[in-house]
């Protein structure tokens, strides 16, 4: 093996200097010859130097913290940000369930009548009152039969066309339609 | 060796605090927290150079610990251990970025900025050269063949021992020493312009 192949084998234990003493006097003998081999050495001395010189991170403030909140979650079965697919649907399904129940409320309230639509909707005939509905006639309402995940947003309009006959009508009042839109979000 | 395994009268060795958290007591391992978080983290960054995604794998190899509690023989230093799961975890994230194609070499130095300096009395000018030569020396590590990164970061940077690296990689101390001067070999060539200067 040429000299400079055998101190370039040996030359990490010559820098922690765990070689043994023939190998030591035989490699710095061929360091007192070979230039490259010298720099090698002087280079790889200043590198570990800067190795250990290099400067710490810093942990973040919130380190413990964190870990505290993981071993929680971990301790109660749940994986951080993941929620059951019963959970995800749970509260858009309680909103809808609240509107719809506000809607018969109202309904109910204008002692309105349901009747069933032939388009898979109900139809509700109502009465307008006073500064609630800036306008004067009957009022129709439609309620849609609507998904379950879905929400949804009144709009009222003013109809001109006589009410069916399946329509209840109350008071002298021309029909308001009202009509439950499917919003996705 | 590490500084971190002291075993003086009045501080608890690290096999005492991880008996006594197998024995149920949960400040024992809070005091493990708080001795190993830095050179964890610091180990990590090492191979992931995020300080973000190190303190993750980090939070990850203490959940571990706290739910492995028992797996833990006090036949091995824990710091052998603790730092065996971490450098796994390191590695499966490094592959798990492999796979994603999400290894962004430019990110390196320039997310986390958060170093200590540790000359406060340089010029302005020399801080700037001293972190970028600090950011050129983490890169070039990064650039290192997986094998020969791990037990470079081992060796001269955490310190650890041969019998120590062998222990936590699992693989002869013979085979060790060769990677040790194979890594630093490479390093240098890598560096040299550096250490020219």
């Amino acid at each position: 093996m040429n000299p400079c192949q055998h101190f370039k084998k040996h030359i990490g234990k010559y820098c922690e200097g765990d070689l043994d003493p023939l190998c030591l006097k035989k490699l710095e003998e061929h360091l007192r010859v070979c230039s490259r081999c010298r720099t090698l050495k002087d280079n790889i001395e200043q590198m570990r130097i800067c190795l250990k010189q290099l400067p710490d991170v810093k942990v973040s403030e919130g380190f413990n913290l964190l870990l505290r909140e993981r071993i929680r979650r971990e301790a109660i079965g749940k994986s951080p940000g993941t929620y059951s697919t019963g959970g995800r649907l749970l509260i858009p399904a309680m909103g809808i369930a609240l509107l719809v129940l506000i809607i018969g409320i109202g309904v109910s309230d204008q002692n309105s009548s349901l009747t069933s639509g032939s388009l898979g909707y109900r139809t509700v005939a109502g009465e307008s009152e006073g500064d609630f509905l800036p306008f004067q006639g009957k009022i129709q309402y439609i309620i849609e039969e609507l998904p379950s995940a879905s929400a949804v947003r009144l709009e009222r309009r003013n109809d001109s066309r006589e009410p069916s006959n399946s329509d209840s009508m109350v008071g002298s009042h021309p029909p308001v339609r009202v009509r439950a839109i499917p919003v996705s979000f | 060796m590490l500084n971190i395994s002291t075993t003086s009268s009045s501080t608890p060795s690290d096999e005492e605090l991880i008996a006594r958290f197998q024995d149920g007591d949960t400040y024992a391992f809070e005091q493990i927290v708080m001795r190993y978080k830095a050179p964890l983290v610091n180990f990590v960054f090492h191979f992931l150079g995020s300080r973000i995604d190190a303190e993750d794998v980090v939070q990850e190899t203490f959940l571990r610990v706290f739910k492995n509690k028992h797996l833990y023989r006090n036949i091995a230093k824990f710091s052998t251990w603790i730092y065996t799961i971490a450098g796994n975890l390191a590695k499966t994230e490094l592959r798990r970025r492999k796979r994603r194609r999400v290894l962004s070499l430019s990110k390196m130095g320039f997310e986390d900025k958060e170093y200590d300096i540790p000359d406060f009395l340089s010029s302005p000018d020399q801080v700037v050269d001293g972190e970028m030569k600090e950011t050129k020396i983490r890169n070039e590590i990064q650039q290192l063949p997986f094998k020969f990164r791990e037990v470079v970061i081992l060796r001269d940077i955490k310190d650890l021992s041969y019998e120590e690296i062998s222990r936590i990689l699992k693989i002869p101390i013979g085979t060790v020493k060769s990677r040790v001067n194979r890594g630093r070999l490479r390093l240098q060539k890598r560096l040299r312009y550096l250490l020219d200067q």
